[in-house]
């Protein structure tokens, strides 16, 4: 019965419905069974089940699926604040650790820039050892990483791909792209805008499943050894994170680098004509203007 | 794994009819119609695209690139090095390369003044 049940349910679930069926969701939801009652438990308590009437055997399958897609689709509902999470803006008092972590990830960082800024100069004296040609390279990739101005480095490494990407708009053209990108969405081609909403999904599911990890730790009031296994679910999903970070951080710097003239030409404001201080100050204007209604 | 929602085959129904062939095109203006109108016809697109090969790869190539695993994805090369931005003490020979615009160039080790650029040395 339980068998034909599922089989008739799920011939034709749409992809999205299988996705929170076989996602992070039942991950929660099964450890958590695992952990609250037990394997023995689970098994005995499967076994009762399966001694019920068809009817309430549907009943109690159909309520288990609803509470996992229910609480699946709240997750989804919940992605910006948990990737604000995940880039280490937190609530007090977690916003105490922000200080500490941000000066651990600026040492780091000023160690880096430090050591690039040698091979750089000893790149003009004389040729790098293949070696040292390797370091360069790593480095110049760690610095996309990481916002220009160490003032504005974040906890996490998440929150500083991002920011690294909303800051060098700001320096290099004096808009503000949090506050213009609702403007320049608007203004992009569709291929642009399928290619960033393709990016900022794959950055929100990993934000996702950050989050399931950490509702993973609820499990442990019943559990201790829950705790250890919601860290890492959260580290390795914040890990992971980073690549689809920086793909959606490049998009966004691209779609500026390439198309924030046309911000300019819609709100009729005249186009800087030369790089650099001029367009920062143009820059500068526009996002006023925007942000306070004056130029 | 591609996005088949129904927004997401509408969405590339609506893009490519333009694109479809005109034998097909009355009955998928149709079915998006019958779509905006709340019915689902999304299966009934994607049978309907089964009748001309070629536009099924087509439909089949853009849900692709709406899948968030497809699409763009960086170059797996390392990234080259252009010259930095020099910056010096203006009274002495220490210098740093910056890497890129909005780093703050610090100050010089010895005379613990702002670090000016090359080019505004000497000037």
């Amino acid at each position: 019965m339980l068998t034909d049940f599922l089989t008739e349910l799920t011939k034709d679930l749409p992809g999205k419905w299988l996705e929170r069926l076989f996602g992070p969701a039942f991950l929660f939801w099964a450890g958590g069974l695992l952990f609250v009652v037990g394997p023995q438990g689970l098994a005995a308590w499967w076994e009762q089940l399966l001694t019920l009437p068809a009817l309430a055997q549907v009943g109690w399958l159909a309520a288990a699926l609803l509470v996992l897609n229910a609480s699946a689709a709240l997750m989804e509902r919940l992605r910006l604040p948990l990737l604000r999470l995940l880039e280490g803006y937190w609530p007090w008092p977690l916003r105490l650790l922000e200080a500490p972590l941000s000066a651990l990830v600026r040492r780091r960082v000023q160690r880096q820039r430090e050591r690039w800024s040698d091979l750089m100069q000893q790149r003009e004296s004389h040729s790098l050892t293949p070696a040292e040609r390797m370091e360069l390279a790593r480095l110049e990739q760690a610095r996309l990483d990481v916002p220009p101005d160490l003032a504005d480095l974040r906890p996490t490494a998440v929150g500083n791909i991002l920011r690294g990407m909303e800051r060098r708009v700001v320096h290099r053209y004096g808009l503000d792209p949090v506050l213009l990108w609702p403007r320049l969405w608007l203004l992009l081609p569709e291929d642009a805008r399928q290619e960033i909403a393709a990016a900022r999904e794959s950055l929100d599911r990993m934000a996702e499943a950050w989050g399931w990890g950490l509702c993973f730790l609820v499990w442990a009031f019943w559990q201790p050894w829950a705790a250890p296994i919601a860290l890492v679910w959260m580290l390795l999903a914040a890990w992971l994170a980073r690549s689809p970070a920086r793909t959606f951080a490049v998009l966004v710097q691209s779609a500026f680098d390439l198309y924030r003239w046309r911000l300019y030409e819609a709100l009729h404001f005249p186009a800087p004509e030369e790089k650099g201080d001029a367009e920062r100050a143009a820059g500068q204007s526009l996002t006023r203007y925007i942000q306070r209604g004056a130029p | 794994m591609p996005d088949l929602s129904p927004e997401t085959i509408y969405r590339v129904f609506r893009d490519l009819l333009d694109e479809a062939p005109a034998s097909l095109r009355p009955e998928i203006e149709s079915l998006l119609a019958r779509a905006e109108a709340g019915d689902k016809t999304d299966n009934k697109l994607l049978r309907l695209a089964r009748r001309d090969r070629d536009f099924l790869q087509r439909v089949n190539a853009r849900l692709e690139m709406v899948d968030g695993t497809r699409g763009f994805s960086g170059l797996a090369g390392s990234v080259g090095s252009t010259p930095g931005l020099t910056y010096v003490c203006p009274q002495c020979d220490y210098s740093r390369v910056l890497g890129e615009v909005g780093e703050d160039p610090g100050e010089c080790p010895t005379h613990h003044v702002t670090l000016i650029p090359q080019a505004q040395k000497g000037r």
